[in-house]
C-alpha cells in the first residue's frame, strides 16, 4: 500500500516471497521499497578488458598518500605504489604490471580532486589468481588484511584493517590514535544488504561467492574474536539451506532484515540489531564492540587473508535504465569510467548525469575520466528526462518527511532553519545527527532540497568552527 | 563557454513522484462521500451551495496571486479543498452569497495574508467558517429537514440538529434518538456534517493511502469518547451519552478532515496526540458548558495556535543517547 506511493524508478513490480523469520523485528522508519528478487538481473558479471591506462588517485576518505614511485618507474601488479599519512592506513596497491608515467591531479569516484598516479599498462590479458594458504595465526592475517589495502563504500571513522582487530592485536602504538580499539569486539556483522534502492551488487556477490564469504566469515571471527557474529541480509532474499547451515557452522547467524531504506547503512542497522544507537562523532559502532563488513569488503578480506595480492579488481554495477542496462562488470582498480561506457557500447548515449555510488547516497561525476576505486559500488547513468529538479517552494509542514526520518528528526525544521541562515537553531535540533539518507528530499511532495539544505547548514557550522 | 556536459547535484538523484496535487487529489477523492451524501440528503441545492463555495475559492485565489504577482497556485488544488470543506459546514438552504463571502475570507483572511500555503497557523476553513458565523448567526443556524433521495424514509425523530436539541431541551429528547438516524446524517444538520458513515469512508481511505496517520482522528475521537464517557457516568440524566457526542454535530469531520489540515497541526507523533486529546477535549468542555453549541470548530482554532508549542515535543533522536549524571 504505501509502496506504491514511493515507487522507486528502478526496482521493478512487487512480488511477494515466502518471509523469513528474524528475531530483531521491530518497527522501523525509513521508506519501504518493494522486494524483488525474481526479477534480479542475471548475477554473472563482465570482465573487461585491461585498460591502455590506470590512474590511482593518491587521495582516500581518510586523507591523502605519499607515492613511493616516480614518474619512469616500472610497477608490478600488487606492488605497493603509495603510503598513507598514518601507519594504520591502508596502502595503496599497483592494480596493473606496467609504467608510471605521470603524477597528474585527478578527480575521484567520491567527489574529491587530488593527485593521481598514471600507470600505462604493459601486461596482457587477466593474469589467474595464486591460490594463498590460509595462515591460522591471527597476528600474520591482521597483517595481511593491512597490507592488502583495502578500502570501502561505507565511510567509516576507523579504517577496516584497525576495525577488525580484537584487541591483543592491536599494535600499542595506535592506542592512543583511537581509544576505542582497546575495547573487545562483541558483534561483527557482514552486511549483505544493499546500501539504497536500485543498487544490487551486494545481493549478486552472495549468490556468486557464497562459498568464499563463508571463509571470510571465519577469518573475521579470527581476527575479531567477536563472539557474535550476523549475516545480514534483506528479508525475502532467499539464501539456500545449505548455505545457512553452513552460516551457522561457522559461527554466523543469518538475519533478515525489512526492505527498507536506508537500513544497510550503519547508523541504522547497528541500532536494529544490537540495540546499540551510534551517536555522531562517537568513533562509530567500533566505539561501541560492534564490527560492520559488507560483503564486498569481507571477499576482499578472504583474499588478503589468504596471501593473495588483494583484488585488483573491482566490481561495480553499471544501470543506464535508459538503455536496459543493468549489469556487473569486473574492471581493473583505476579503470576510467569512460573506458567502462565504451566498451558497454553506452558512450553514444544521451548522457546527462553519472551518479557514482547509487541514486539516493551518490555522487553526481562532472566529467567521465574518474577512475573507479574500491569507494564504489554502482555508476547510474541518467537522460536528461530523468533527472530529478528540486524546487524552492516554502516548507508546507505536511510532516512526510518527519514521518520517515529514520534517525526520528524533524527534516522540516531543520531544513527551514539551514535555509534561513538559523545554523544555532539547526544544530540545537540535532542536525549532525542526520545521516544524510535522503528519504526526507525523497518524498517531500513540494520538492524541496531537504537534505541538501542539511548538509548545507553542516558545511557552514563547520566552516565556522574552523574560523573561530 | 563551453556548456558543461553533465549535470551536477547534491543526492539524492531520485524523487518519489509524490506532489501536492497528488495529495490533493487524493483528499478530493476522501471527500466525495460526504458530498454525495449531502446531495442524498439536502438535494442540488446542497451540491450548488458547494460548487459555489469552491469556485469563489479557487477564483479569490487566482486573483490575489494575480494582483500581488506571485505564483499561481490554484492548479495545486488546496483552495479547491478549502472550497469543498467550508461547502460542507454550511446549509444546503444557505442564500448564494454566504458561500461565496465565506470562501473569499476563507482564501484570503485564512491564507494568503499570512503567506500562502504552508504559512497559516489557522484552519483555513475554519477561518472562513468563523467569519460567517458570528457575522450572520441567524443565517447559518436555520437548518432544512432531512430528505433522502431514495431507499430511506426522511428522519423526522428530532426537527433541529440533534446538538441543539440536546442543548434547548436536555437530555430527554435525544434519549430515544435511533442511531441508525444519526450513524447516517439523517438529521438537520449541515450539507456534509452529519454523514458519520460517508466520512468514515473518505478518512479510511486517507489513512489507507497514508495521507493521514492515526494519530489525530484517533487521539481526538477517543479522548472526546472518554470525557464524555466520565460526565456521563456521574450523571447520565444531565450529560448525553458519549457515544452520542462521538456520532452527532462535526466530530466525524472535524477528526478527520478540519483538524488535520497540514501546516496547522502538528507533525510529530506525540505532538500530534496531544493536539487531538485538546481538540477532543476542549469539543466537549465547549459543548456541555459553553455558549456555543457545536465545540469542534473552536475548539480546533484553539488548537491550531498551540501547533508551534506541540511541535516541541518530539521523540528522542536515534544516537542521542541518554545522559549519564
Amino acid at each position: 500500500m504505501a509502496a506504491d506511493l514511493y515507487k522507486c524508478p528502478y526496482v521493478p513490480n512487487f512480488t511477494r516471497y515466502p518471509e523469513h523469520s528474524g528475531d530483531y523485528m521491530k518497527r522501523l522508519k525509513g521508506i519501504s521499497f518493494p522486494a524483488d528478487y525474481g526479477r534480479l538481473p542475471s548475477p554473472k558479471i563482465q570482465d573487461l578488458p585491461l585498460p591502455g591506462r590506470v590512474i590511482l588517485p593518491l587521495i582516500s576518505k581518510y586523507g591523502k598518500m605519499t607515492p613511493l614511485v616516480s614518474p619512469g618507474d616500472h610497477v608490478q601488479a600488487g606492488q605497493i605504489v603509495g603510503k598513507g599519512a598514518e601507519k594504520w592506513l591502508p596502502p595503496l596497491l599497483a592494480s596493473v604490471t606496467g609504467r608510471v608515467s605521470a603524477i597528474t591531479s585527478s578527480p575521484t569516484c567520491f567527489g574529491d580532486e587530488g593527485p593521481a598516479l598514471v600507470i600505462e599498462t604493459e601486461e596482457k590479458g587477466i593474469p589467474a589468481r595464486g591460490t594463498g594458504i590460509l595462515q591460522d595465526n591471527p597476528h600474520e592475517l591482521a597483517r595481511r588484511i593491512h597490507a592488502g589495502g583495502i578500502r570501502e563504500v561505507d565511510p567509516s571513522p576507523l579504517p577496516l584493517a584497525m576495525r577488525l582487530r580484537k584487541p591483543e592485536l592491536v599494535p600499542s602504538a595506535f592506542v592512543p590514535l583511537a581509544r576505542e580499539l582497546e575495547k573487545p569486539i562483541l558483534c561483527l556483522i557482514i552486511n549483505g544488504i544493499d546500501r539504497q534502492p536500485g543498487v544490487w551488487i551486494r545481493k549478486a556477490l552472495i549468490e556468486l561467492y557464497g562459498n568464499e564469504l563463508l571463509e571470510s566469515v571465519s577469518i573475521l571471527k579470527e581476527t575479531t574474536g567477536a563472539s557474535r557474529a550476523f549475516f545480514a541480509v534483506s528479508k525475502g532474499y532467499v539464501l539456500t539451506d545449505e548455505f545457512m547451515e553452513r552460516l551457522r557452522e561457522v559461527g554466523a547467524d543469518p538475519i533478515f532484515c525489512p526492505n527498507t531504506y536506508p537500513i544497510a547503512l550503519e547508523p541504522v542497522l547497528v541500532p536494529f540489531l544490537t540495540g546499540q544507537e551510534l551517536p555522531p562523532n562517537s568513533g562509530g559502532s567500533r566505539a561501541f564492540g560492534t564490527v560492520v563488513i559488507d560483503v564486498a569488503t569481507a571477499l576482499r578480506v578472504r583474499d588478503a587473508a589468504r596471501g593473495e595480492i588483494s583484488r585488483l579488481d573491482t566490481v561495480v554495477q553499471v544501470t543506464a535504465p535508459s538503455s536496459g542496462i543493468d549489469t556487473l562488470v569486473r574492471v581493473r582498480e583505476g579503470t576510467l569510467i569512460k573506458d567502462i561506457l565504451e566498451h558497454l557500447s553506452l558512450s553514444k548515449m544521451n548522457l546527462a548525469k553519472v551518479l557514482c555510488g547509487g541514486p539516493f547516497l551518490g555522487i553526481a561525476l562532472h566529467r567521465l575520466d574518474v577512475p573507479v576505486t574500491q569507494e564504489t559500488d554502482s555508476i547510474i547513468l541518467q537522460t536528461e528526462r530523468e533527472i530529478t529538479r528540486y524546487s524552492d517552494e516554502p516548507c508546507m509542514d505536511c510532516g512526510y518527511c518527519v514521518r520517515h526520518c529514520p534517525m526520528k528528526l524533524l527534516p522540516n525544521e531543520l531544513s527551514k532553519n539551514c535555509e534561513y541562515g538559523r545554523f544555532d537553531a539547526a544544530e540545537r535540533l540535532d542536525l549532525f545527527f542526520c545521516i544524510e539518507c535522503g528519504i526526507c528530499a525523497y518524498v517531500c511532495p513540494v520538492n524541496r532540497p531537504m537534505v541538501q539544505l542539511m548538509r548545507f547548514g553542516k558545511q557552514e557550522i563547520e566552516a565556522g568552527r574552523r574560523e573561530s | 563557454m563551453k556548456r558543461p556536459e553533465l549535470y551536477v547535484s547534491i543526492p539524492p538523484h531520485l524523487h518519489s513522484g509524490d506532489s501536492l496535487k497528488k495529495m490533493h487529489l487524493e483528499t478530493i477523492v476522501a471527500l466525495v462521500p460526504a458530498i454525495f451524501a449531502g446531495w442524498f440528503f439536502f438535494g442540488w441545492s446542497a451540491l450548488l451551495i458547494i460548487a459555489l463555495s469552491a469556485i469563489s475559492a479557487v477564483l479569490t485565489e487566482f486573483l490575489w496571486q494575480k494582483a500581488i504577482g506571485r505564483k499561481i497556485t490554484i492548479g495545486d488544488g488546496s483552495a479547491l479543498i478549502t472550497g469543498i470543506l467550508l461547502g460542507l459546514i454550511l446549509t444546503s438552504n444557505n442564500p448564494w452569497w454566504v458561500p461565496v463571502l465565506g470562501a473569499f475570507v476563507a482564501i484570503l483572511v485564512g491564507k494568503q495574508l499570512f503567506g500562502g500555503l504552508g504559512n497559516h497557523s489557522f484552519s483555513s476553513v475554519l477561518v472562513g467558517w468563523a467569519c460567517l458565523s458570528i457575522s450572520y448567526k441567524d443565517i447559518l443556524t436555520y437548518f432544512p429537514m432531512p430528505n433522502p433521495q431514495f431507499l430511506l424514509k426522511p428522519g423526522e425523530f428530532l426537527s433541529d440538529p440533534a446538538l441543539i436539541a440536546l442543548k434547548d431541551s436536555g437530555v430527554d429528547e435525544i434519549l430515544d434518538l435511533p442511531w441508525k438516524d444519526l450513524f447516517l446524517g439523517n438529521v438537520p444538520a449541515e450539507i456534509g456534517t452529519a454523514c458519520v458513515l460517508a466520512i468514515l469512508l473518505g478518512g479510511i481511505y486517507l489513512l489507507y493511502r497514508r495521507r493521514l496517520t492515526w494519530h489525530i482522528p484517533l487521539s481526538f475521537l477517543a479522548s472526546a469518547w472518554i470525557f464524555g464517557f466520565i460526565f456521563w457516568q456521574i450523571d447520565p440524566e444531565t450529560y448525553a451519552s458519549p457515544t452520542f457526542h462521538i456520532l452527532s454535530g462535526w466530530m466525524f469531520l472535524g477528526a478527520f478532515f478540519l483538524a488535520t489540515e497540514k501546516g496547522t497541526c502538528p507533525v510529530t507523533g506525540p505532538g500530534m496526540v496531544l493536539y487531538g486529546i485538546g481538540c477532543g477535549v476542549l469539543t466537549m468542555i465547549i459543548r456541555t458548558w459553553g455558549s456555543y453549541v457545536e465545540g469542534v470548530p473552536f475548539a480546533i482554532l484553539l488548537m491550531n495556535s498551540v501547533t508551534p508549542l506541540l511541535d516541541r515535543v518530539k521523540p528522542r533522536t536515534v544516537g542521542r543517547l541518554k545522559e549519564i549524571a
